[in-house]
């Protein structure tokens, strides 16, 4: 409250400091506090008495003449009261000194930012196994320019041979790539970021779709019939995951692209941060 | 014992005390420290100081209602005992003892 027909102390500072001082002494503090505030009122105007009386009630908090107790004596106090008085005592010198302490805290603030942040990439990367049923079977095959060692996309004919009839060190080869692609509905078009995988990808993944199939060998081939596989999350928003979507056709527009089927909605987490799969 | 010793803040305010009469309660002492040492004072500081000195043994308190023309309201008074008095010249004779003969060499140039 700061009306100017107020007569009393700072209103939230009084209460608080009611709360905090112990019972035998409760009356008697704020009494006597409010009589050094009228004094200070008459003498230095309300603004400043108001202002000193919030740093006595802030003083009283910091010094620990709270107390619903005993204030605990530095030479008897049990375990829990010495942490209490060495936080006390930290927070007072960290008032006395407001420039280290704001170095301290931003130091603090950044060191556990920048923690957090690695902790995120470790636990992402190295910690969380990948949503696949044998993900430590998983390797990623890749090209990279010998000169710079900057990856690159891998050229077709190099796919080919990888995943040829020669293939013995791995069970088997998967393609994919990512692509953007609009879904247009009667409720409007979206934007979506897809992929384009090859026949073998929810085989090699170990992920099959929850509803429908995956993709043949034929709708991988170049002018094969057209075929998607959903994800979880479009199926369910922009089809209310109604499971007779199975055969439906959609309409994908961009990249010149044909009414496409979709397949069926996965409900795997493979999928989960994209879209739609086609071939 | 260490928890004996008589910190600085306690004995001014104990001086404060035997200045108002051997009696007082917080505010006219609070006030009466502001004016002897010239810098603001707080009761929160004067409060600790009251129950250390009063956990010693140099004073004791009794809750008591203001005058009626004073509010009425309920204050603690704070008196010194004869250990207090004792403590406070026993202090006075170490310090004396302390100075002797030092007083020209911290004069201000």
């Amino acid at each position: 409250m700061s009306g100017g027909r107020r007569d009393s102390p700072p209103r939230w500072h009084r209460q608080l400091l009611r709360r905090l001082v112990a019972r035998r002494d409760r009356t008697s503090a704020e009494a006597e506090l409010e009589e050094l505030w009228r004094v200070r009122r008459g003498r230095d105007g309300r603004a400043a008495a108001d202002r000193w009386y919030r740093r006595q009630v802030g003083a009283f908090l910091l010094r620990g003449v709270a107390w619903r107790g005993r204030r605990p004596d530095p030479g008897r106090a049990g375990p829990l009261d010495r942490i209490a008085l060495d936080v006390r005592a930290a927070i007072r010198r960290l008032g006395r000194n407001p420039g280290s302490t704001a170095a301290a805290l931003l130091a603090l603030v950044l060191g556990i930012g920048a923690g957090t942040t690695v902790f995120g990439v470790v636990d992402g990367v190295v910690l969380r196994p990948l949503p696949f049923p044998a993900a430590e079977r998983l390797v990623h095959l890749g090209e990279v320019l010998a000169e710079t060692g900057t990856a690159m996309a891998v050229a077709p004919p190099a796919y080919l041979a990888w995943s040829g009839a020669e293939l013995r060190t791995l069970e088997g080869v998967a393609a994919t790539s990512t692509e953007g692609i609009d879904l247009v509905t009667d409720a409007g078009a979206e934007h979506l970021e897809g992929a384009r995988v090859g026949a073998t990808f929810f085989g090699v993944m170990g992920v099959p779709p929850a509803l429908g199939r995956g993709f043949t060998t034929g709708e991988d081939a170049p002018g094969g019939p057209p075929a998607v596989v959903l994800s979880n999350d479009l199926w369910t928003r922009r089809f209310g995951g109604d499971s007779k979507v199975v055969g439906r056709t959609i309409r994908l527009g961009g990249a010149g692209r044909a009414e496409r089927d979709p397949g069926s909605p996965p409900r795997c987490r493979a999928m989960e941060r994209r879209r739609v799969a086609s071939p | 014992m260490a928890n004996d010793l008589m910190g600085e803040f306690e004995h001014q305010v104990l001086l404060a005390l035997v200045r108002m009469g051997d009696e007082g309660y917080s505010v006219p002492l609070v006030l009466e420290l502001e004016e002897r040492t010239g810098r603001e004072i707080q009761p929160a500081a004067v409060y600790i100081a009251l129950r250390r000195l009063e956990e010693k043994g140099m004073t004791v308190s009794e809750f008591r209602n203001a005058p009626p023309d004073e509010g009425g309201r309920e204050r603690r008074y704070f008196t010194v005992t004869d250990e207090g008095r004792a403590r406070l010249r026993e202090a006075r004779r170490t310090f004396l003892g302390l100075w002797d003969g030092i007083e020209t060499a911290l004069e201000e140039q």
